[in-house]
């Protein structure tokens, strides 16, 4: 029985982040038409695995899931289950701002199979909230992480964004203390990134912000990795932290080359062999599922795309690349990247653990570079 | 060859030569409208978006006047100190010029150095007030610059605006009138003048020469004198705005010849077309132009190295000043070593590779040609590339090209040009004034020094208004060394140059800093040193990288992560390893913007 996952995009936010360029709408006039456009895709797609494929993971990203009204939750549950067939201990995950979570919620989620929740907490420092155009305080995240323990969600994870030019190095400190100290069970902590088409992306342009500052950045990377694994959490990827092996599954299997279905406009969806991705627009999605078309973008995937897909996946992870793997094939261009990996054994950006190739804590920090260096 | 006038113009760059030359063929309906570019002279895309005619043409224009028919041969001149000697090989074609001026402007340096090259070879010179229609234009005070300079009468200069067609038909009487009918014997052995050609794919070089004594026809077997090589004649003709074959050209005229000459170097301007029987003398004048500066050529993308080297034949097909041989270096691998007649020249070679051929290629330090004289049996070694200098206990004495530049500008400007040129090795000859505020500077000067950035030095500080002009006057002693660049320890061989030593620690200095600028961060600290022989003159470090790690993984849009890697993969193909420091192409050009 194959494993496959499933992601669902909810496309819409009541604020646009200063620093997010996911696809999502401000404009929630025609969130009615979209949910029922998602389960038509849903049905749409139902074909997309093979015959006796298990659902093992559900992610509801976004944009906001957790602006979604009961009947509409509902409606897609009851749209999957129609569809696809679900592993009785799949793991469910719906991210959520704080400010959006009430004990009532808290309930129907759980009520309807929910078993894990994404917490968009991003920094415990309010100006820095405000900095980043998020509408909860660090009180609310706060009284968030308590009402999701007190229901019984015994699988959680936190968003913490560092680098962010107004969190200084012991403010960001005190925050991780903070989340270690509520035990939080996994952790995802991401730099801030200026992307082009976000706020901050515009604001740089214009020259009326900064790119922060690289020395800062990486002090902070490193502050975040110390103290996490002071606090007995595994850094089973370069951005993500896990209590006692809760590893974000769903997540997982992005790197652990798992197929995955991505339903709506944005979501990005892997078979086994190619990519697809969906519209980004709302508007368009809409009106093309409602007329019966799927629009879809495949990206066929040649050999080397394949190779570097995996290398620069699995060299972020623990784990990290097999050195057979890279050994065993054939492209003329392998000379030189074993070549470049000697040097980075030498220089200390790599370490030889049996068979695999993993980032050293220097290497970490330059993952990228030392992924260009190991990609065909 | 009463009925024929030869003529050129001279002009500054935006003082409307262009447009005025557009009017002249219309007027004479040379060309009709609708045949009518913008500019129809500057063909070649770069020159029209440089504003300055590269390669000289010719176009011949039919006018009625008096009831009676002439020809006018208007001979086009480029207008870049590099291509001096085209310039005056078009004027010894001419009998009388066109001086157009500005009237807002007034006269330019440049003008005035072309115009003192136009009175030597007694060319008449006709003033033209152009763009008299601006609101701006001050007549009167250009008027009196012109009479000071040429000693002319005010009634003979001519009001003219090539924008509103004014003055036009009084400037074809003034061609007519005033410039003398070309003289010469037609029964005697010919001898014609090559001042341009051109290059036809389907056809081979089309030369284009004037006709000073006999007559061409079609199927002469001709000999061109100084490189003794012999052709027939498959086609002789006219230039209009297409070429129109005709079955002879007789003393005086202007035309063009096809003998299935493939290769632009066996065409050199200057020389002398003349019959294999019944030959005449040469004309006076021819000189080979050789290159003046050296630098080489490399593809970015190192497997393009055969592309490259055809893509430089067939531009050599169309330039014959340019000169090249294939070189090695261990930083960039297969190129060539290129001779160009200056600085000017050796852009234009790089835009039109990278134009014309779709080739992206790293120039390397340019550098003039030195001589070394060695301590065993003073053997002479030419130096034209840092790799091509001797181990300096062998070398005896190094020599360096000096040149006579003849600067032109404005009174108030003379202070600052004299200490640019001494802060350049120069050695002032002579200072005279042209007119009451007009002042011809003449300096010695090594010609390395002039290479890099002088002429742009010269233009800022005078507010473009200076010229310059210069030949070469041979080889004096110079203490000059070698340069090398390392990084992390190697030797960086194509960022190596040949300095004067007092210049060497500043030269130094300053391409470490540059370097530092150009060089990305990388995994690794990066040691940018400057080197005399052994002796470390200069030292700039790049810090590691610290990080550079995308901690989002974008949702399941693995592709975007992988597109971002692959971009930033390709980037770091176009450099260059040198030990473990990649190069970015721009470092190779750091030379050239040492002040920027």
């Amino acid at each position: 029985m194959n494993t496959v996952g499933i992601y669902i995009h909810i496309p819409f936010c009541r604020h646009a982040c200063h620093y997010c360029n996911f696809h999502f709408s401000t404009q929630l006039h025609n969130k009615p038409e979209l949910i029922a456009a998602l389960g038509k895709e849903i049905q749409m797609r139902s074909t997309f695995f093979d015959k006796n494929t298990l659902v093992q993971t559900l992610y509801f990203g976004g944009g906001t899931p957790s602006l979604l009204e009961r009947k509409e939750w509902e409606y897609l549950i009851q749209q999957l289950q129609t569809h696809f067939t679900f592993a009785s201990d799949v793991e469910w995950t719906i991210e959520v701002n704080p400010e959006d979570v009430t004990p009532v919620s808290l309930s129907f989620w759980k009520s309807i199979g929910v078993n894990r929740l994404s917490i968009g907490v991003q920094t415990l420092h309010a100006p820095a909230l405000t900095f980043l155009n998020r509408h909860h305080t660090p009180n609310q995240s706060l009284q968030c992480m308590d009402w999701v323990i007190q229901a019984g969600f015994t699988n959680y994870s936190v968003d913490l964004i560092f680098g962010i030019p107004l969190v200084t190095t012991a403010r960001l400190i005190e925050d991780i203390k903070t989340l270690t100290q509520y035990r939080v069970p996994h952790i995802s902590a991401y730099a801030l990134t200026i992307e082009p088409k976000t706020y901050f992306g515009h604001q740089v342009t214009k020259n009326k912000m900064q790119v922060p500052e690289e020395e800062f950045v990486a002090e902070q990377f490193e502050v975040v990795m110390d103290c996490l694994e002071a606090s007995g959490y595994e850094q089973y990827e370069i951005s993500n932290y896990a209590l006692n092996r809760s590893y974000a599954q769903h997540n997982s299997s992005y790197w652990q080359d798992i197929p995955y279905l991505g339903v709506g406009p944005g979501a990005h969806s892997y078979d086994g062999q190619n990519r697809f991705s969906m519209i980004e627009n709302n508007a368009l999605y809409i009106r093309a599922i409602q007329s019966g078309s799927i629009p879809l973008t495949l990206e066929e995937m040649k050999p080397e795309d394949r190779y570097n897909d995996i290398i620069l996946t699995s060299i972020r992870t623990k784990t990290g690349v097999s050195k057979s793997w890279i050994e065993n094939r054939s492209d003329k261009e392998r000379v030189q990247v074993l070549q470049s990996i000697d040097i980075l054994l030498n220089e200390g950006f790599l370490i030889q653990n049996n068979d695999y190739y993993q980032l050293t804590r220097k290497g970490k920090l330059l993952a990228d570079e030392i992924t260009l260096k190991l990609l065909l | 060859m009463e009925n024929i006038r030869n003529f050129c113009i001279i002009a500054h760059i935006d003082h409307g030569k262009s447009t005025l030359a557009d009017r002249l063929l219309e007027f004479t309906q040379t060309v009709t409208n609708r045949q009518m570019q913008a500019q129809v002279l500057d063909d070649m895309d770069l020159e029209r978006e440089r504003g300055i005619t590269i390669k000289s043409h010719a176009i011949q224009m039919n006018y009625m006047y008096k009831g009676k028919p002439y020809i006018l041969n208007l001979i086009d001149t480029p207008g870049h100190v590099d291509f001096s000697y085209e310039v005056s090989r078009s004027i010894a074609a001419c009998e009388g010029a066109l001086l157009i001026v500005d009237a807002s402007q007034g006269i330019e340096a440049q003008t005035i150095s072309n115009l003192y090259l136009a009175l030597e070879h007694d060319l008449e010179i006709i003033p033209v007030l152009n763009k008299i229609d601006l609101p701006g234009a001050m007549p009167e005070e250009v008027k009196d610059q012109v009479v000071d300079l040429l000693g002319c009468k005010r009634e003979d200069i001519i009001h003219a605006s090539g924008k509103e067609g004014i003055g036009i038909e009084d400037i074809l009487t003034a061609i007519i009138e005033r410039i003398q009918a070309p003289t010469g014997d037609k029964e005697a052995p010919l001898q014609a003048l090559i001042f341009d050609s051109q290059f036809n794919s389907f056809r081979g070089i089309e030369v284009i020469f004037r006709v000073y004594n006999g007559s061409i026809k079609k199927g002469d077997k001709v000999k061109f004198i100084n490189t003794g090589k012999e052709y027939f004649a498959d086609e002789i003709g006219i230039l209009k705005l297409t070429k129109e074959p005709c079955a002879q050209l007789d003393a005086g005229n202007v035309g063009y010849i096809i003998s299935g000459i493939k290769e632009a170097k066996e065409v050199k301007v200057g020389d002398t077309i003349t019959k294999v029987e019944k030959p005449g003398e040469p004309i006076i004048g021819f000189e080979d132009v050789k290159p003046m500066v050296f630098a080489g050529i490399y593809p970015v993308d190192t497997s393009e190295f055969e592309e490259l080297r055809t893509s430089m034949e067939k531009l050599q097909l169309n330039d014959a000043s340019l000169v090249w041989e294939p070189e090695t270096s261990a930083a960039l691998g297969f190129g060539f070593r290129c001779g160009f007649l200056g600085m000017l020249h050796m852009e234009i070679v790089q835009e039109r590779l990278e134009r014309e051929f779709d080739m992206t290629v790293i120039t390397t330090v340019p550098s003039v040609q030195y001589i070394a004289t060695l301590t065993k049996d003073s053997q002479t070694v030419p130096i034209s590339a840092p790799s091509d200098m001797p181990d300096p206990t062998t070398i005896d004495f190094i020599e360096e090209p000096f040149i006579k530049a003849q600067i032109i500008t404005k009174v108030e400007y003379v202070g600052n040009i004299i200490s640019l040129c001494m802060d350049k090795r120069g050695i002032i000859k002579n200072q005279s004034y042209l007119t009451t505020d007009r002042v011809e500077l003449i300096f010695e000067l090594p010609l390395a020094e002039i290479v890099f950035d002088f002429f742009d030095k010269l233009k800022t500080m005078s507010r473009g208004y200076a010229s310059l002009d210069y030949e070469l006057i041979g080889f004096r002693q110079s203490n000059v060394v070698k340069l090398d660049i390392m990084l992390n320890g190697e030797k960086v061989d194509a960022l190596s140059a040949i300095v004067h030593r007092d210049k060497a620690y500043d030269w130094g200095k300053r391409l470490c800093e540059k370097l530092r600028e150009l060089i990305p961060k990388q995994m690794f600290e990066i040691a940018i040193q400057a080197a005399i022989g052994n002796k470390i003159i200069a030292r700039e470090t790049i810090k590691a990288m610290r990080k550079n790690v995308l901690a989002k993984c974008y949702g399941g849009d693995i592709s975007r992560k992988r597109k971002l890697l692959e971009k930033q993969k390709k980037g770091k193909k176009r450099m260059r390893q040198v030990g473990n420091v990649e190069i970015p192409q721009e470092a190779f050009m750091a030379v050239l913007k040492l002040d920027q």
